[in-house]
């Protein structure tokens, strides 16, 4: 077992901040969402801002999560360092300032015993990610380091951060000071959210699919991980639509539902399901968020709108799989 | 000075009474959004006034309350 060292102690847990990797991949057929990151990107170049290696890649077959690191949501976490330590925040701009000077974000920091590092400012986004060092040391289950708060599973006790916990890290050795660009980070708010159509867009009129992507949406309230719920135009189903037994659209026969899956309940009513969303529903659904737009969900805050475009399966693949060889191969990162 | 609406969310809470004397980081108001309680503190000392009322949805950037010294 590697060994571990005291690193962080919380002084103020923000409004929630959890311990998260990559997520539990391969559990979403018995009901377990996979969790994890919110903003996959970000958090895997949070991990390589502090000298850990970046995971697998985020929508792929890969099951390695990757160490773990904090999502922070919005600012107010306040943690002090007990030893030498490097960290880094990328997601959200949370004003980040480091013994009551302000410091970069997207960028690695080293904090010396003693060093207070708060998260001073919701500037932009909504999720911070916290790469430390050496990655969280928790246990790791079913094969991650995730929480996923509803179950109370994985991470931090299954829960999320409270004033006084400490946080250990693997050890680690110091590393490089590197920073992410501002024209190299990753898709964030203010995107346009690609999808591919389906799995069942063959349900809505043409004239349903096109208002879907030319109208704008706006992320209500009542969202979080598990589905980012949308208020926009109402969706019409095709007349001809060839529907199961006595199950006319937006009812389906119940049926897998992917991450990003966007599923129209009702009219004017749209959810994108997030990485702690349900795994089976009976609503049909339009179109699933492309992977590497999952930081462009995470990062939108209540009230702002977003616009979805429709991409081939294809180029979503290679999107992903473009972005995760980026960062592993250090093409995204700079010298400080 | 102004205590903004980080964004759109329904007032759960409001946690002080106008004319209230409080202390930076005290809780002012409590929002509801992304199936969460969510405190809205004091960024200084000062006596309150309170802007928005128990129950009403406020955009992003509404001054929910103002703190003068």
């Amino acid at each position: 077992m590697t060994a571990t060292t005291p690193v962080l102690k919380v002084v103020k847990p923000g409004p929630q901040s959890t311990v998260q990797d990559l997520g539990r991949v391969g559990y979403l057929h018995t009901g377990m969402p996979q969790a994890g990151a919110q903003d996959p990107l970000a958090l895997k170049l949070a991990n390589q801002l502090a000298g850990n290696p970046s995971g697998g890649q985020f929508g792929g077959q890969s099951a390695d999560p990757g160490p773990a690191a904090l999502e922070v949501l919005m600012a107010g976490l306040h943690v002090e360092a007990l030893a030498s330590v490097t960290v880094a925040l990328t997601g959200a701009d949370l004003g980040p300032m480091v013994n009551g000077k302000l410091v970069g974000s997207w960028e690695t920091i080293h904090l010396k015993m003693g060093d207070e590092l708060v998260l001073s400012k919701l500037n932009r986004g909504l999720r911070g990610y916290l790469g430390i060092g050496g990655g969280i040391a928790v246990e790791p289950v079913l094969g991650s380091r995730a929480t996923y708060l509803r179950g109370a599973v994985g991470g931090f006790g299954g829960r999320a951060l409270k004033a006084g916990d400490i946080l250990e890290a693997y050890d680690s050795r110091p590393t490089r000071t590197l920073r992410v660009p501002e024209d190299r980070r990753p898709p964030s708010v203010g995107g346009e959210i690609r999808v591919v159509l389906g799995p069942q867009d063959y349900l809505y009129a043409a004239e349903g699919v096109d208002a879907f992507l030319a109208l704008p949406w706006q992320l209500l309230p009542a969202s979080d991980r598990m589905g980012f719920r949308f208020a926009g135009p109402s969706l019409q189903f095709a007349s001809d639509s060839p529907h199961q037994m006595e199950y006319h659209p937006p009812f389906i026969v119940d049926d897998f539902i992917p991450l990003g899956g966007i599923q129209t309940p009702s009219e004017g009513l749209i959810i994108a399901m997030g990485v702690d969303g349900p795994s089976l529903g009976g609503f049909s659904k339009i179109a699933t968020v492309c992977s590497v737009d999952f930081g462009v969900l995470a990062q939108t805050r209540p009230g702002q709108q977003v616009r979805f475009s429709a991409i081939d399966w294809a180029d979503a693949v290679h999107l992903a799989a473009w972005w995760s060889q980026r960062i592993e191969q250090e093409e995204v990162v700079v010298p400080a | 000075m102004d205590v903004i609406a980080p964004m759109l969310a329904n007032v759960w809470k409001v946690c002080v009474r106008d004319g209230d004397t409080v202390q930076s980081g005290e809780v002012l108001v409590i929002l509801e959004c992304m199936k969460m309680e969510i405190p809205v503190e004091a960024p200084i000392d000062g006596v309150i006034k309170i802007l928005v009322e128990e129950g009403e949805m406020v955009e992003e950037d509404t001054v929910l309350a103002s703190v003068g010294q």
